[in-house]
């Protein structure tokens, strides 16, 4: 049992709960049915990575956030401009201008109440203290913030563990979620678990 | 009339190539892009460094502190003459809103490309960098010149 695609299915597990409880908070604020992909777990050298996104240079509207303390890992949610449009139409109920003060302020609460309600299911099921910071808000190309986010975690083994899926709710509206373990994190997770 | 090739750099890559062949890059965010040229010979090359250090020297074009100093070896093998060389630097962006631009990773990969092409010598005749947006871009290896996209501004040249 201790190959490393267990490892990987077992960490998969564990980020499964996390994202469920996340698509349930997601389906509450909306007041919208929401569907999970299932996640798909990758290992995977750093520019093998970059072909997971697809279109790099494809606009898309981010939030992440990363945990320095407890568990190091990044978790990335990623959408285009339509679906965050309808994030902040059906969780505000209001229509605020695309990009405004108050449209960016709903998109990074209600994408801070998803981030949080995974990571508390992560603490919980790991029995660790979990510590995010801030979360940031990018409207960019796909590239330009993988690329940011994965330089951050100065992945010095140039080994990326991914986890990704979607959460999907009708009228296409779609939202990636991206979890991205530190180096340490990945040891933690394959090896003591 | 020779027909022109175009070739993707990826991440922590290098890729040489001459005209009338065209050289890009897209989503480029913290990352550099080091573009290198001869306009003698009409050869060059660009390097996609994501950290401004490493110590895989079996992947150095991730690294500024690495990949500067093989590229150059590189340069000479495909026929560039190194004193004739000059670089255009490109990217160095902070695109999230709340990080520090000033302290970001994007201008730490800047400053330490900068002073490794400084140690050899390799004059910056010009540089898009830093700032808050992802960039793409085309390097013409019949000119030199270079056209970076931006969502916000849209292309420029230099």
């Amino acid at each position: 049992m201790n190959n490393l695609n267990d490892r990987l299915n077992e960490i998969k597990k564990i980020f499964n709960i996390g994202i469920y409880k996340s698509a349930e908070a997601l389906s509450k604020l909306i007041n919208k049915p929401v569907m999970i992909n299932i996640p798909e777990i990758y290992l995977k050298s750093l520019e093998e990575t970059f072909d997971l996104l697809g279109q790099v240079d494809e606009k898309a509207v981010s939030i992440y956030m990363r945990v320095k303390e407890g568990l190091k890992i990044g978790v990335l949610l990623l959408m285009n401009e339509d679906s965050a449009k309808k994030v902040v139409k059906y969780g505000a109920k209001v229509d605020f201008p695309e990009g405004s003060d108050y449209f960016i302020g709903v998109l990074e609460e209600i994408c801070n109440i998803l981030i949080s309600y995974f990571l508390n299911t992560l603490a919980n099921s790991l029995k660790v203290k979990i510590l995010p910071d801030v979360p940031d808000f990018a409207i960019d190309m796909k590239g330009a913030i993988f690329d940011f986010v994965l330089a951050e975690h100065k992945n010095e083994s140039l080994k990326v563990l991914l986890v990704i899926t979607d959460l999907i709710s009708d009228d296409n509206f779609k939202i990636s979620f991206l979890i991205i373990p530190e180096d340490d994190t990945i040891e933690k997770l394959l090896i003591k678990r | 009339m020779n027909e022109r090739n175009t070739h993707y750099v990826k991440i922590g890559n290098a890729v040489w190539a001459k005209s009338p062949d065209v050289l890009y890059c897209k989503g480029l965010g913290s990352c550099v892009a080091v573009c290198l040229y001869d306009a003698s010979k009409k050869k060059g090359c660009i390097l996609h460094i994501l950290l401004p250090y490493g110590d895989d020297e079996s992947k150095p074009y991730f690294y500024a502190n690495l990949g500067i100093a093989k590229a150059l070896r590189e340069c000479q093998k495909f026929g560039m003459s190194i004193d004739k060389v000059w670089a255009k630097i490109i990217g160095g962006a902070c695109v999230f809103s709340r990080v520090d631009e000033s302290n970001g990773i994007g201008i730490r990969n800047v400053n330490e490309v900068k002073k490794w092409l400084k140690l050899y010598k390799i004059p910056i005749i010009a540089e898009d960098v830093g700032g808050k947006s992802g960039r793409n871009l085309i390097f013409n290896l019949e000119t030199g010149e270079i056209e970076v996209f931006t969502l916000q501004k849209g292309i420029i040249k230099i």
